[in-house]
Parts: C-alpha cells; sequence; structure tokens
C-alpha cells in the first residue's frame, strides 16, 4: 500500500497535469488518475509511434510532450489507464481498468475530467463512417489516420475549422464544412478574437487555407440525412430554419459534433452545485477561480469548470494547485494572491474570447426540431435505438421529465448512460412542454460512471470467499 | 465498406528506422493486421480499412468508434475474450480481437 | 406551480402516493364511477414502482404473501385485460439454490413452508436445475423449482398506468409534495406547499416508503421498515439465462430481460435516507452481490455492468401490507408496505378498491390497526 496522498486529481489533460505539479511542488502528495494509455488529455493526446511520422509536429505535440516530461520529472504519482468509476464523499474513489479495479482514498479531490462533445442527430448518424469532430481529431493526432479519404465536417464552433485544418495536414480532402453558425454570427464574435493574437493568428490562418484549397463553408446549415451508397455517403444538407435542402455532397467519412461541455460524472455524484449557462448552454460546477466547489475538499479545474479552451485550462489547472497548497497550508494568503494575480490577469483577457466561442457552438433548439420536421424517424438514442417521433409520443403519453422520459423510451439507458443522447432528449422535452431546458431536468448520475466489468470488480474467488449479509426472513 | 485513407507518409519525425521496429501483428475477426506497439486498437485497425468495428446490440446495424473519447461505448470489441474499448486499448503483438457478436434479442 | 390558484372542486377520493399501491387503487376507484385524484410528488411510478427488479416471484416472497402473490403475478400477465394494454410481463420457471449442505436444508424448510401456502415448488437434483437452466454453476446440489415465476421491465410500467387513469378520467397531479391533510367540513384538504391543490369526500395514503411520515399527518405511528435495495445491471447479453435464479437464503434474484440485459437484486443493501431521497453504494455489498451472481451464472463474469442504482422498499414488520381503514378517521384508508409488493400490487390495489366500494373482502390479515404503536416518537428517518 502506498501512502495515502494528500490530492487526487482525477484526470489527466493540462488542467489536471498543472494542477498536479503545482501542488507537488508546494509540497504535497499529489496522486493522478487517467484514463488514458498516457496522460495528455484530449487537446494533448500522445501521437503514437506512426502519428509522429505522419503528421507535422505542432503545437500541440510539442506542448504535450513537455506537459508529460514536467509530470515525469514532477513527483507526481501517476496512474494511467485506470477510469474512475466510483466516487463517495470523503473521498473514496474506485478506480478500475479492464482487468482489475482498485480503491484510492484522498482528503481533496480534483475533478479535471475536462469535457465531453455534444451531440445532436441526424438521418443516418449511426453510420460507422460518421464520427465526432473531437473523434476525428483524436484518431489524426493519436493515431495518425485519417477519418476518410473524403472527409465532410459539420457541426459547431471552432473544432470545425481546426479538424478540417487537419485533415487536410495528413493529406486527406475536405468536401465541405457545414455550420450551424451563419457568417453574421461568426462577424459579430470576430472582434473579441482581438483579444487574444494567437487564436486570431490561426484563425485566419485556417480560413486562408480553406480559402485557397476552395473548400466550401456552409454557414447557417445543418446535416439533414447521410444515406449509404454503394461504397460512400450520399448526404442531404439542409438550412437550420428548415425549408428545401441547400446542397447534396458525397464524402466517405463524416465529422460532425456541437461543441463540448463539461464532463459533469464527478461533481454530479458528489452533489456539488451546478448551474446553466445559458450562452452554451450546458451546466457546469459552480466554483471560485481556484477550482473551489461548495463541497469542502472538493475542486474543479479545466474544461469540467466550464468549456474555456486548453490556455484556460492549463491556467486553471495551476491556480488550483496553488489554491490546494494555501488550503493545506502550504502558504500563506499573501504569497496566494502575489502567486495568482498574474494568472488571473491573462485569464480576463481570455475568457472573452473563449465565451464567444462557447455561445457560438450551442445550436439551440433549432436542429432537433430541424431533425423532428424533416426526418421524424432519426435515432436520438444510439444505443437503445429510439427515434425523435418516438420521444414524442412517450412526451404525449405524459412523460414529463428526463428521467421519465428514459424510463417510458429506454433513451439514455444503453452503455453511453445518456451521454451521446442527453441534450436531444432535453431539448426535446423542452420545446414539446414549452420549458426552458433547465426545468425538465437532467438524467440522474449514478454509478458507475463508465462501464465496469464483472470479472474486474469480482476478482477471484471461491464461493466461500463471498461475503453474505444476513439471510432474509422465511 | 473498406476506407483506406490515404497518407502523405511525409516522416515529419525522423523516427521511420524506430518505428519499423515497433510494427507488430495482430488479428481482428481472425484476419491479420499490422499495427505499432503501443497506438490505439481503433487506429490500428481504421488505417487497416476497418470502420465497423461490431454491430448495434438493438439491431445489428454496423456501428464503429464515434466519440474516440471513451463516452459512447460503440467501440467495444472482444480482446483476447476481454471486452475493451478499442479507442482505449493499445496494439500489441498477437493481439487476438474480435467483434462482439449479434444479439439477435428483442428490444 | 402556479401562483394563483382556484378553490379545487371536491373529489370523491384523492390518492396520495402514485407507486403501483396508490395508481391501482386509483384505477378501480375510477371505474366505479368516482372522481379520483392522484398526487404525487414527483413523477408516476419513479420511485419503489419503476425501480424495482421486476421479479415476479414466489421462491422469495414471504411464505404467507404467496396466494397473494400468485393473484397479483396473474394480472401482470394478463394486463391486457385491465390495464388495457401488455406491460412487458413474461412468464419463466424460477430455480432457488443451494450449493453448500447448509444451504439445501435451508431450501427443503423454505420451499415446504411455501408449498404449504399454494406454491407449486418442489425440491430437484442439479441435474434437472440444470435441464432448467442450462446457464447455472454446475456445481449446484439442489435446487427449488417453482414453473410459475416471471419479471416485468418494471421502468416503462408507469407509461401503461399513466394511459389507462387517463382513460378512466383520473386526475393525475405530479409534482405535488403533499406536506399535510386538514379535515374541513366534510371532507379532507390535501395542503401543498401552504396551498389546498385537491379537496376530497376520501383519502387514501399510498406513499410506500413515506407511509410512515404521512400516517404521522393524522397523528397516527406506523411502523415501517424501510430497505435500501441495490440492483445492478448488465449491458446487453447474448441469451445466458432463461429463469428467474435465486439462492436458498434469498440473497440473490437473477434474470436476462428480453432485451438481453441482465438485472442482480437480492436485497443487498445501499445506503439512503427516505427523507433526502439521497442513496449511495456500499462497496463491499456491490461485491458481494457481483459475485453471488457471477458465481451462479459463470458466464455473466464476461459483462460489464451499465449501471447501479437503489430504492427505497418499505415493509411492515410482519411483511404483511396495510391495507384499510385508518382507525379514528372517517372514509380515510390505507395501502401498502408489503415485501415484494410490486408482483402483489394490482391485486392489492384493486382489494382496496373493491372494500372502499363496499364489497365483501377479507382484508383482516392487513388490517392497519395492528401496526399502530399508541405514542408517537421521534422517528429518525434513517434507512440502515
Ligand atoms: C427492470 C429494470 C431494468 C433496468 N434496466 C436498465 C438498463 O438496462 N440500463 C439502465 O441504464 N438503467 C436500467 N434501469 C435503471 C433505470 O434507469 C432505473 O429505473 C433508474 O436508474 C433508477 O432510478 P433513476 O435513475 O430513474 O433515478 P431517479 O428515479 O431519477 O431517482 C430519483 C431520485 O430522486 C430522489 N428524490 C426523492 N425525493 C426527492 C425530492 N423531494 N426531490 C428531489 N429528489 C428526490 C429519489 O430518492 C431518487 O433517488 C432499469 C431499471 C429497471 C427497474
Ligand atoms: C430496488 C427494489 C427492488 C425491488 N424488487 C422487487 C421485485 O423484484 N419484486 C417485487 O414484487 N417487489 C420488488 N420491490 C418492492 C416493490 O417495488 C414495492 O413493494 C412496490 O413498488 C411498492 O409500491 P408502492 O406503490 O407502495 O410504493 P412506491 O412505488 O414507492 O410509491 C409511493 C409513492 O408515494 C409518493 N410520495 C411519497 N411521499 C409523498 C408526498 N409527501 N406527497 C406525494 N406523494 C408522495 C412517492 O413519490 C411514490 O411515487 C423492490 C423494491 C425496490 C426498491
Ligand atoms: S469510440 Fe466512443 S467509447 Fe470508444
Amino acid at each position: 500500500m502506498t501512502r495515502r496522498p494528500d490530492v487526487v486529481v482525477a484526470g489527466g489533460g493540462v488542467a489536471g497535469v498543472m494542477a498536479a505539479i503545482t501542488a507537488r511542488r508546494h509540497g504535497l502528495a499529489v496522486t493522478l488518475v487517467d484514463d488514458n494509455a498516457t496522460p495528455g488529455g484530449q487537446v494533448f493526446r500522445e501521437p503514437s509511434a506512426f502519428a509522429r511520422t505522419v503528421t507535422p509536429p505542432d503545437h500541440e505535440r510539442r506542448e504535450g510532450d513537455r506537459l508529460r516530461e514536467l509530470l515525469r520529472r514532477s513527483g507526481v504519482r501517476v496512474l494511467s489507464g485506470w477510469g474512475i468509476w466510483s466516487v463517495q464523499p470523503g473521498y473514496r474513489l474506485d478506480l478500475s481498468n479492464d482487468f482489475a479495479v482498485q480503491v484510492l482514498e484522498a482528503g481533496s479531490l480534483v475533478a479535471a475530467t475536462g469535457a465531453v462533445e455534444r451531440f445532436f442527430p441526424f438521418a443516418g448518424w449511426t453510420d460507422p463512417a460518421v464520427m465526432g469532430l473531437a473523434g476525428a481529431s483524436l484518431l489524426m493526432r493519436a493515431g495518425g489516420v485519417l477519418p476518410g479519404r473524403r472527409t465532410l465536417v459539420a457541426g459547431a464552433g471552432p473544432l470545425l475549422f481546426s479538424v478540417a485544418h487537419q485533415v487536410l495536414d495528413a493529406g486527406g480532402e475536405v468536401v465541405a464544412i457545414v455550420d450551424t453558425a451563419t457568417r453574421t454570427q461568426w462577424a459579430a464574435r470576430a472582434a473579441t478574437l482581438a483579444l487574444d493574437p494567437a487564436r486570431l493568428k490561426t484563425g485566419v490562418a485556417w480560413m486562408a487555407r480553406l480559402a485557397r484549397a476552395g473548400i466550401p463553408v456552409l454557414g447557417g446549415a445543418v446535416i439533414r440525412q447521410a444515406r449509404r451508397g454503394e461504397d460512400d455517403l450520399d448526404v442531404t444538407i439542409g438550412s437550420v430554419r428548415g425549408g428545401a435542402p441547400v446542397r447534396s455532397v458525397r464524402c466517405d467519412a463524416i465529422a460532425c459534433g456541437y461543441g463540448l461541455k463539461p464532463s459533469l460524472g464527478l461533481t454530479r455524484m458528489l452533489k456539488a452545485r451546478h448551474v446553466f449557462d445559458e450562452a452554451a448552454g450546458y451546466w457546469h460546477p459552480h466554483a471560485d477561480p481556484f477550482g473551489r466547489t461548495d463541497v469542502a475538499g472538493l475542486y474543479v479545474t479545466g474544461d469540467g469548470a466550464g468549456v474555456r479552451g486548453a490556455q484556460m485550462a492549463r491556467l486553471r489547472g495551476i491556480l488550483t494547485g496553488h489554491g490546494l497548497a494555501f488550503d493545506h497550508g502550504r502558504i500563506d494568503a499573501a504569497t496566494l494572491a502575489h502567486l495568482a494575480r498574474p494568472l488571473l490577469r491573462a485569464m480576463r483577457r481570455l475568457e472573452v474570447v473563449s465565451r464567444a466561442m462557447t455561445s457560438l457552438m450551442n445550436p439551440r433548439p433549432a436542429i432537433m426540431k430541424e431533425a423532428e420536421m424533416h426526418a421524424p424517424d432519426t435515432l436520438m438514442c444510439r444505443c437503445e435505438r429510439v427515434s425523435i417521433a418516438a420521444g414524442g409520443q412517450a412526451i404525449r403519453d405524459g412523460a414529463g421529465d428526463m428521467n421519465q422520459f428514459k424510463a417510458w423510451t429506454r433513451c439514455g439507458m444503453g452503455p453511453c448512460q445518456g451521454r451521446m443522447c442527453e441534450d436531444s432528449a432535453r431539448q426535446l422535452l423542452a420545446r414539446h412542454t414549452a420549458r426552458a431546458p433547465t426545468e425538465v431536468g437532467a438524467f440522474t448520475q449514478r454509478l458507475p460512471l463508465r462501464p465496469v466489468p464483472v470479472r474486474a470488480l469480482s476478482g477471484n474467488f471461491a464461493y466461500a470467499d463471498i461475503v453474505l449479509p444476513q439471510a432474509a426472513p422465511p | 465498406m473498406g476506407i483506406q485513407p490515404s497518407h502523405a507518409g511525409r516522416g515529419f519525425e525522423a523516427e521511420n528506422g524506430k518505428i519499423l521496429t515497433q510494427t507488430v501483428i495482430f488479428t481482428f475477426n481472425s484476419r491479420p493486421f499490422t499495427g505499432y506497439r503501443g497506438e490505439i486498437l481503433a487506429a490500428a485497425l481504421r488505417r487497416g480499412g476497418i470502420v465497423a468495428l461490431g454491430v448495434s446490440a438493438v439491431d445489428g446495424t454496423p456501428r464503429g468508434a464515434f466519440c474516440l473519447m471513451g463516452s459512447c461505448q460503440e467501440c467495444l470489441v472482444l480482446v483476447g475474450g476481454v471486452p475493451r474499448n478499442a479507442c482505449r486499448a493499445v496494439v500489441d503483438d498477437g493481439l487476438c480481437v474480435t467483434s462482439i457478436a449479434p444479439l439477435g434479442g428483442g428490444s | 406551480m402556479s401562483a394563483v390558484m382556484s378553490r379545487p372542486a371536491v373529489m370523491d377520493v384523492a390518492v396520495l402516493g402514485a407507486g403501483v399501491m396508490g395508481s391501482t387503487a386509483a384505477l378501480f376507484l375510477a371505474r366505479q364511477g368516482r372522481r379520483v385524484a392522484l398526487i404525487d410528488r414527483k413523477a408516476i411510478f419513479r420511485e419503489a414502482s419503476g425501480v424495482n427488479a421486476g421479479t415476479l416471484t414466489l421462491n422469495m416472497t414471504r411464505a404467507a404473501l404467496v396466494p397473494h402473490a400468485l393473484k397479483g403475478r396473474e394480472m401482470w400477465l394478463e394486463a391486457r385485460s385491465w390495464l388495457g394494454r401488455d406491460v412487458g410481463a413474461v412468464a419463466t420457471p424460477g430455480l432457488s439454490l443451494a450449493f453448500t449442505e447448509a444451504e439445501c436444508a435451508l431450501l427443503e424448510e423454505r420451499a415446504a413452508a411455501r408449498r404449504e401456502m399454494g406454491a407449486p415448488i418442489s425440491v430437484v437434483g442439479a441435474a434437472r436445475a440444470l435441464e432448467v437452466e442450462p446457464g447455472l454453476n454446475t456445481t449446484v446440489r439442489a435446487a427449488a423449482y417453482c414453473p410459475l415465476d416471471g419479471f416485468i421491465p418494471a421502468y416503462g410500467v408507469g407509461r401503461g398506468y399513466c394511459l389507462a387513469l387517463c382513460e378512466a378520467g383520473v386526475e393525475i397531479m405530479e409534482n405535488s409534495a403533499v406536506d399535510g391533510i386538514a379535515r374541513a367540513g366534510g371532507h379532507y384538504e390535501i395542503v401543498s406547499a401552504g396551498q389546498v391543490i385537491a379537496r376530497a369526500r376520501s383519502i387514501v395514503l399510498a406513499g410506500g416508503a413515506w407511509l410512515e411520515r404521512m400516517m404521522a399527518w393524522l397523528g397516527l405511528r406506523m411502523r415501517v421498515k424501510c430497505l435500501v435495495n441495490q440492483l445492478v445491471v448488465t449491458e446487453r447479453l447474448p441469451p445466458v439465462m432463461g429463469s428467474v435464479v435465486s439462492i436458498a437464503n434469498g440473497l440473490l434474484s437473477l434474470k436476462q430481460f428480453v432485451n438481453g440485459t441482465v438485472v442482480m437484486g437480492g436485497g443487498w443493501q445501499g445506503r439512503g435516507h427516505v427523507d433526502t431521497g439521497e442513496t449511495s453504494v456500499i462497496p463491499a455489498n456491490l461485491v458481494g452481490n457481483v459475485r453471488l451472481a457471477s458465481f451462479t451464472i459463470p458466464r455473466l463474469s464476461e459483462a460489464r455492468i451499465a449501471r447501479i442504482w437503489l430504492g427505497f422498499e418499505s415493509e411492515t414488520d410482519d411483511a404483511m401490507p396495510a391495507i384499510g381503514p385508518i382507525p379514528g378517521w372517517e372514509n380515510a384508508f390505507v395501502i401498502g408496505c408489503v415485501h415484494s409488493g410490486f408482483t402483489s400490487g394490482p391485486y392489492m390495489g384493486r382489494l382496496l378498491a373493491q372494500a372502499m366500494d363496499g364489497q365483501a373482502v377479507d382484508l383482516k390479515a392487513f388490517d392497519p390497526a395492528r401496526l399502530l404503536l399508541s405514542l408517537p416518537s421521534a422517528h429518525k428517518g434513517f434507512c440502515s
């Protein structure tokens, strides 16, 4: 048994790594848990040996490698390849990989579990050639593999352009970009980009590249249907405002997604206070700049506290590390203020830009409305194959909140446990019952946070090893 | 329905020699594939033209890796008989990977 | 809730609690021509009645309840005839297993007790048990075999009820947490958040695990045991079993639903509190439950756990229900707190409706009076 750490950091993305390293530098015993094979998280996911030879060593790769190196030398105990499937106050964390389980305990817990992608359905989106934008990005970054030869990029937010850029870099073709946001919406936010010159420069370079390559960027548009052909997909594109289809294209892969939302498993399980961000369209835990939630000893940092991108995640991670040091009596208030000041200043500037981007990712009810109108048979629940029409019927039968909706349709009961369909369900319910998305609730968070193999949990045992409670009365 | 992505193969990092030594052979549904030790299974398979990793447990329609971050669970395969996410499990020499058999049950 | 509310019309009956007990009573009362309001602080069938394991078993039902469970099981299987729609009830055989000598003895004893009460249970050897359930661990020594068992996916049943209740003209009031009852003239006033949300000549208290609190509104103390039952469901699997399986000590209930998921239960406990509704898993109990299940059906060890949840099951001291008039209160009735109440729920709900209609039904064994404690004492509200 290793020594009980002062802090467990859940999540090995940039925020978690920085929080861990910073706390460690202040002398705290830190254990970091991450379910990927190596630390780095989503943006700084470690490229495979193959990927390193076929894609250019960009900023993210260099930064990621540096991060891994820092962590390696930091004295932080790192548990890679372990997922947290249960958390209990105090804190007890149950981890599993595909073969075993183990338990960690610590007085402080940092939820640095990042964000997950938000999806809305279109007809044909369960075809295996369709994947998430984040997924496509990870496939290229970590695996050096293209989603397809000819990729259609669709959805909302900056990730659209980042993925298109990655596809081109890896020698692939981008058929078109289908963006729910209109040019006007982008233009309205462009000015704020000036506050973040680095991001502005990147954005301008991406756009110029797309223009040079003659790649159509369809604004205010959405995929209506993808039909499987002989060896490719026949995709119909419509306007977010309905009406006749605007275009049809052929491709052999689709990367789609509607922005990111904080991953809330841990904070929901621990009943931290969550607030709904109207502009972004998601819930996030309520936290101060150091990541302190309203639950003693529970911190949330990085995108898990609200999606703000990698740069902010790094700063937030460092701040959380300092905050931990203060809360554990390693530094005094003056030192904390001194350390925090430059970070907070940098964050204030970035905040404006990040918020503008987040709101661009939020398509509001448009997508579900469009899909229900043009293709009610579209599956909103991929796992359980529940169509939008079936969802509508359950609501008409009397399902008035998220959990009743789930019980009556099985939407959200499959292996993804609602991670893919919760936003669709919320929008459908809200619209059909003329209420705000916040009023229809959320799927109840339960364990396990990820599926746990029975064999990993049960271990090797004999019948006599089973600790039986008292027998039931006759 | 194979997709064989074309790669630039431009050798961005001078590691080609080292890379080759990391090549391993594994099987997917009894077919041999080449992978690089330590890369995620989903990537190795897609490079080998495998997009559908299995089928929907509800109606048997083909499914592939969707989120690549452990959320969707649609990349579940059996690796040496153990259910694992192909977006998380990494390639190693001699791995025996199979699709999960369709259930053929009702809903 | 709207700020301004007109004085609600006086109904014939207000049923408080929309689980299987209250909803069935409401349905049959409405069919008798009464004007019924069915009130729940949450949505219909979202507590025990919507989260239970849905086992329709005689092997695990308390012996004294066997006759009622038999009738309830029949009703579920024939839901079309009285609910107007099928709710997915499936009839299968049931097996209760013994793996040790001690369990063999327990098995004999429990089977005999149930047989006496009318359950067609016989103790069979390993070979016969494996014939009924080829998925079993072959080290099984003996089994109590019952041809009459089965299950229902409980989570969807509320939908069928909701439609049937609407057809019968019941006014369903969800998200209405009642916090008191007042007597005003010849009727009862149902109070929620300081407002009278319903008025009725009769009331039926059907609050499940919350019945102790409801009785307290009337100044009565009724002892209710509350269990925090744990259930574990796997992802969909190819067929691994075809019957309902338990073990002699009663600590396992296991079956595979039509959709391929396997639900493991058996009364393993979590932590929880009925007042806050909070529940949490006790890790050792989770491991125990899962080990027992995967020992019994070895192929379960290849599965993954999709979800674990806990629900509040309530029980009286003798495991028999409280059904009937509330002593000292005119036109006030109570129903609930029976062991394995989902199985017998439709039958018991109908019984109460019949009794309220003046029909000659025998509710003696269920008389709420037997459960009342004379002196009100501070209740803890904790579930172990
Ligand atoms: C037979 C069966 C099979 C199932 N199969 C699956 C499956 O395959 N996959 C799957 O994912 N799930 C499955 N489920 C689980 C299903 O999702 C459960 O019904 C559910 O998980 C249990 O509760 P819930 O998630 O709806 O929680 P909820 O019902 O949403 O829980 C509500 C919570 O609110 C609490 N509460 C109480 N009072 C209040 C109050 N005043 N204010 C606020 N809250 C309060 C309650 O205590 C309760 O814990 C199955 C269920 C059953 C019965
Ligand atoms: C996990 C679990 C597994 C089980 N497995 C089985 C099984 O396999 N087979 C079987 O036969 N039985 C099983 N049971 C038992 C069975 O579920 C219950 O006996 C039965 O559902 C009880 O029904 P009920 O209507 O009395 O209570 P409930 O369904 O709990 O209904 C009570 C209702 O009262 C409402 N209420 C409470 N307070 C208020 C208030 N102040 N105002 C308004 N409304 C209020 C609640 O919201 C709730 O909807 C299980 C129970 C649990 C929890
Ligand atoms: S691709 Fe979604 S979990 Fe692996």
